[in-house]
């Protein structure tokens, strides 16, 4: 039996109990839409101005930080693996000299993220 | 028709419709949602394939985190409005021949290939293990020349992306 | 495959999404309790015997309530961002054991299926946590929700990458990603001794993951009113509860296969089924009480804090302690 069957029963299972209970809710819920109830709630003050302005873009760079990091790390993955298996010495000591030269990458990527104020929130 | 394959008919036919959503939705926000749905969906098949490692990778860098920084690209630019029609009415035909130059170069490949029908793939699970000393051992340099590219890329981006701060 | 086994994946499918359904019924009322008695108050004691029924209660309640979609907010992302939040939540308990391999007619694991990769497959779903705080975030179009939304997306990947430094440092010793085999390489020791920073840099981001206290800025309630999801109401809100305690117990029984040895601990033979369901469980309880003590504890963090602890601290931490792991195994095995 693949073991992917258990997962996906288990997404189907889900979504059938979120589908059903959204359902099933809708039958015995009341609906007396007010105009003071579909208004966006902003602790009692009438909304103003757009919500969807543009935001500091702070947040972009985190993300494209978080890509970079990603990627490397993922790969680190299978390395473990193949590092706690490794059976000879030579071969650990490639694997580890390899590992830290892809991990001083990341070091350098965290350092220049550091240096150009990607991480401090509360300057500007 | 066996289990695996009604998922994969139906991870396919889904990317497929996700990856129409991309291309035709109006709002940039469904597109780009539509693109995370493709890679989740390609993910699945990935996973049917018994390419384990490969789909988690999908899923943690396609859907994850190239999802995540293209919603937040969005959300800096999102000014609320949809997109309104294209601008450059003059490129139309060239899109269009080049489209078809294209479906024409696809379609004889599709065409001309051997699929090699009828006969199962014998699917091989590749242990992670393998994998890391192709990148580890066998092909370090390269892939550490890779990784290092992907950071000066990085570098770049935050670059641009500071230098528009100070415009502001 | 045969009708016993399927019939058998099937109970246990039920099974989970029974813990899953009950985890916010019981944890919501086993949280307002112990912080009742932390602030030297009684917590809810009106509903039932000892006020038992309280989230229960709730739950109806929730599940009556009228449900309001704002005229501002865009219908479809609105509607779908719950499943969002709900769906890779139970997703990853597939992957979790609650025990050892029983016999009960014919041998079978107290898990629903062993995936080889199966500790990346939780992480991937955890980074696939970060769409539903957004879609419901932007959909809302309320300010509250945008806020909530952009520091949850933030946060959330910013804490994903310490959360799979300290992970790399387990799979280093236990050379495998299924959760299985790393309970079962702990049979002598539990991880915890030899990656204890590694265990604190996992418990530290797997708070901030799940959005509790001193973390939970995208739902801080004295600032943003709710957060993300400050517009749901209803059983959609329901939707958000449960997917929080749902993976905050999720979190738990990770620590505890992560780093507690898993079934692991005092057997008599013959009941090693019980005696694994039980360790397993106390254990992620034990850690369920910690989540309730910090939020009791600890004041919230500010935003800047948050991000420069993750980026500036514990990551440089956590990619020592991947270094210092490899070394160590690397002398010792």
């Amino acid at each position: 039996m693949p073991p992917y069957i258990g997962v996906a029963m288990m997404i189907i299972l889900g979504l059938a109990f979120a589908g059903a209970s959204i359902v099933g809710a809708g039958l015995i819920r009341p609906k007396h839409p007010t105009p003071g109830k579909m208004d966006a709630y902003e602790s009692g003050v009438p909304p103003t101005g757009d919500t969807r302005g543009r935001h500091h873009v702070r947040f972009y760079m985190v993300a494209m930080l978080f890509v970079v990091f990603d990627v490397e790390l993922i790969f680190l993955y299978p390395w473990a693996v193949r590092f706690a298996q490794a059976e000879d010495m030579a071969e650990k000591v490639t694997m580890l000299v390899a590992m830290i030269l892809f991990v001083t990458l990341l070091a350098v990527a965290d350092i220049v993220g550091w240096k150009m104020g990607v991480f401090d929130w509360s300057k500007e | 028709m066996n289990f695996a394959a009604v998922l994969f008919y139906a991870f396919s036919a889904i990317a497929i419709v996700a990856a129409l959503g991309t291309v035709l939705a109006r709002n940039i926000v469904y597109a780009a949602l539509s693109l995370v749905g493709t890679m989740v969906m390609i993910a699945g098949i990935f996973f049917i394939l018994h390419a384990d490692f490969l789909a988690l990778v999908q899923l943690l860098i396609y859907a994850g985190a190239v999802g995540v920084l293209l919603i937040f690209g969005l959300m800096l630019t999102n000014t609320g409005q949809p997109a309104t029609g294209p601008k450059d009415r003059w490129q139309r035909p060239i899109a269009f021949v080049a489209a078809m130059a294209f479906i024409l170069v696809a379609g004889y490949a599709a065409v001309s290939t051997d699929w090699m029908q009828g006969v199962v793939p014998q699917l091989e699970r590749v242990p992670p293990a393998v994998l890391a000393s192709s990148l580890f051992r066998n092909w370090a340099l390269p892939f550490e020349i890779a990784s290092l590219v992907l950071l000066v890329a990085m570098i770049g981006a935050i670059v641009i992306s500071r230098r528009e701060t100070s415009n502001d | 495959m045969d009708l016993v086994s399927t019939l058998a994946l099937l109970a246990k499918g039920l099974v989970v999404l029974l813990i899953f359904l009950a985890a916010p019924l019981i944890f919501v009322l086993a949280e307002r309790k112990i912080l009742g008695r932390i602030q030297s108050r009684r917590g809810p004691n009106r509903v039932g015997p000892l006020g038992l029924f309280q989230t229960v209660a709730d739950g109806i309640k929730l599940g009556t309530k009228e449900d309001i979609i704002p005229p501002a907010a865009d219908r479809v992302v609105f509607w779908v961002a719950p499943l969002f939040m709900v769906i890779p939540a139970i997703a990853a308990w597939s992957v979790i054991p609650f025990g050892p391999m029983v016999e009960i007619g014919r041998e079978t694991g107290l898990w629903i299926t062993n995936l080889n990769v199966g500790i990346l497959f939780v992480l991937a779903l955890g980074s696939l946590n970060t769409y539903g705080p957004v879609m419901s975030g932007w959909s809302s179009n309320s300010k509250y929700a945008h806020f909530g939304a952009l520091r949850s997306g933030a946060q959330i990947i910013s804490y994903e990458l310490t959360l799979g430094l300290a992970v790399l440092a387990v799979v280093v010793y236990a050379g495998s990603f299924s959760l299985i085999d790393i309970v079962e390489s702990q049979r002598h020791m539990w991880l915890v001794a030899p990656q204890f920073l590694g265990f604190l840099i996992f418990i530290v981001s797997g708070v901030a993951e799940t959005n509790r206290a001193p973390f939970d800025l995208p739902e801080a309630e004295t600032e943003i009113v709710a957060g993300y999801f400050v517009e749901y109401t209803g059983i959609r809100f329901a939707m958000f509860f449960i997917a929080e305690y749902a993976n905050m117990f999720l979190m738990s029984m990770l620590v505890t296969v992560l780093y507690l040895g898993g079934w692991n601990g005092f057997t008599i033979p013959g009941l090693e089924g019980v005696s694994g369901v039980v360790w397993t469980m106390a254990k992620a309880l034990t850690l369920m009480f910690g989540y309730f003590w910090l939020r009791a504890t600890l004041p919230r963090l500010r935003y800047d804090q948050l991000m420069s602890f993750c980026w500036k601290i514990l990551l440089p931490l956590g990619v020592l302690n991947l270094l210092v792991a490899s070394v160590l195994r690397m002398v010792w095995s």
